[in-house]
């Protein structure tokens, strides 16, 4: 079932409040009107709250039907991130954080409902602007980290950019850039067996963040971290943001990481039970 | 092992010749070890089979990156070509090509042993294309985290 997109839903301030939620980002959700816009056209009328949407959830259901069962992943979650947010989806395991991020990735799809990224309907896509999609829109960050062990840093990091239509050398800029973004400079040769767990989710950064695109998804990025190096992460993370106006989704269960962003969504067994904060709406 | 049995076979048809062997004689020694030759063939490509069964577990991580990634089919089965799984198909045919120069020197059929190799190669570069679109093309979730909804 998809839904048309609604008209701008309100923020939800209501329930029980986490209170050490970032209250200094009075900048937060700064871009709006810029940026993400999926769709040719620009009118250059005010933005519309759909146009300030970055990322849109409407009744997002999803089942898995196993031999013996079927399971519910996720029933009937709505709600929208705007764009330049920093919004941390938590939950326990088993929540959906991980199915509600991959639908965003358009790497799963939901049984009912719709997901939208900007103008973007993930399940409208066909194979070529599927794959364009998550090469251009999405830049995506794992837990597990998911580097390719045969192939250096720098190769690591150049993936996202093999199919771009660009200059080799600009290429090489933009993977340089991205490699001392994160503190890597001077790393570009090794493999991932080389590097420690802090560096490896660093080239995992740099990876999903190369390509320029406008929605950062980053699950559990620190889950496989220390303190201190998954503080540093979510630096990185917050930059990206703050200094390039990308909208950034994390779905966690380390709640220092919820000191740091600009709203949060609650998943409690498949259901959204409520969100908090700037940058996200319920509808 | 192809080349041992040719090469054995080879040297004992030679040798049997030298006592006066009979064509009757050493055609039945040729016959026999053609067989083994048959037999070391099949032993590869049951190797063939398990580097195949190797590989596919090295390359699901590496697929799911690229998958997320948006890579094309054709960049990421380059990639995969230039790492891992080119290592035995390049023993395979460097090992087909060594075999097929010493059969050539001793006067034996080359054509077996580059034929395996080709055969080894092949297979294995087929299954990973189609290992590789169907993984970039699928619409659920990546094997291993089918499951996974945390």
């Amino acid at each position: 079932m998809v839904r048309a997109p609604s008209a701008p839903e309100r923020v939800v301030r209501s329930g029980p409040s986490f209170p050490n939620l970032n209250s200094q980002r009075r900048d937060a959700c700064p871009s709006l009107g810029q940026g993400l816009d999926l769709s040719s056209a620009s009118s250059g009328a005010p933005p519309s709250a759909a146009a300030t949407t970055a990322v849109a959830f409407r009744s997002v259901t999803k089942t898995y039907a196993t031999s013996y069962e079927t399971v519910s992943a996720l029933d009937s979650v709505s709600f929208a991130v705007e764009r330049g947010g920093v919004v941390a989806v938590v939950g326990p395991s088993g929540s959906g954080k991980t199915t509600l991020l991959n639908m965003a990735a358009a790497l799963d799809f939901p049984t009912s409902g719709s997901v939208r990224v900007g103008a973007t309907e993930t399940s409208g896509l066909g194979r070529d602007a599927l794959q364009r999609f998550r090469n251009e829109v999405v830049g995506v960050i794992f837990q597990q980290f998911f580097l390719v062990d045969h192939l250096t840093v720098f190769g690591n990091v150049m993936v996202p950019l093999i199919p771009r239509d660009l200059p080799a050398p600009e290429k090489e800029k933009r993977v340089l850039d991205a490699i001392a973004k994160v503190g890597l400079r001077g790393k570009e040769r090794r493999l991932p067996s080389e590097l420690s767990g802090g560096e490896l989710q660093r080239v995992a950064v740099a990876r999903g963040v190369v390509g320029d695109p406008q929605v950062v998804l980053a699950d559990e990025p620190t889950g496989n971290l220390d303190s201190k190096k998954g503080a540093e992460i979510v630096d990185l993370l917050l930059a990206e943001s703050r200094e390039r106006g990308k909208t950034v989704l994390i779905a966690t269960h380390d709640l220092r990481i919820l000191e740091r962003v600009d709203g949060v969504a609650f998943l409690e067994d498949g259901r959204l039970s409520r969100v908090q904060g700037r940058c996200v709406q319920t509808g | 092992m192809v080349l041992i049995s040719q090469v054995s076979g080879h040297l004992l048809t030679q040798a049997i010749t030298a006592y006066d062997a009979t064509a009757a004689q050493t055609a039945a020694v040729r016959s026999e070890t053609t067989g083994l030759a048959l037999s070391a063939s099949a032993l590869g490509l049951a190797f063939s089979a398990a580097v195949i069964f190797t590989v596919r577990d090295r390359l699901d991580p590496e697929l799911r990156t690229y998958r997320a990634t948006g890579l094309p089919a054709t960049a990421a089965l380059r990639l995969i070509l230039g790492s891992h799984p080119v290592i035995p198909v390049a023993a395979a045919l460097s090992a087909g090509v060594a075999a097929a120069l010493v059969d050539a020197v001793l006067g034996l059929d080359p054509l077996f042993p580059l034929a395996l190799a080709a055969a080894f190669a092949g297979s294995l570069t087929l299954w990973l294309s189609a290992h590789v679109l169907r993984a970039l093309a699928r619409q659920a979730p990546d094997r291993g985290s089918a499951g996974r909804v945390g």
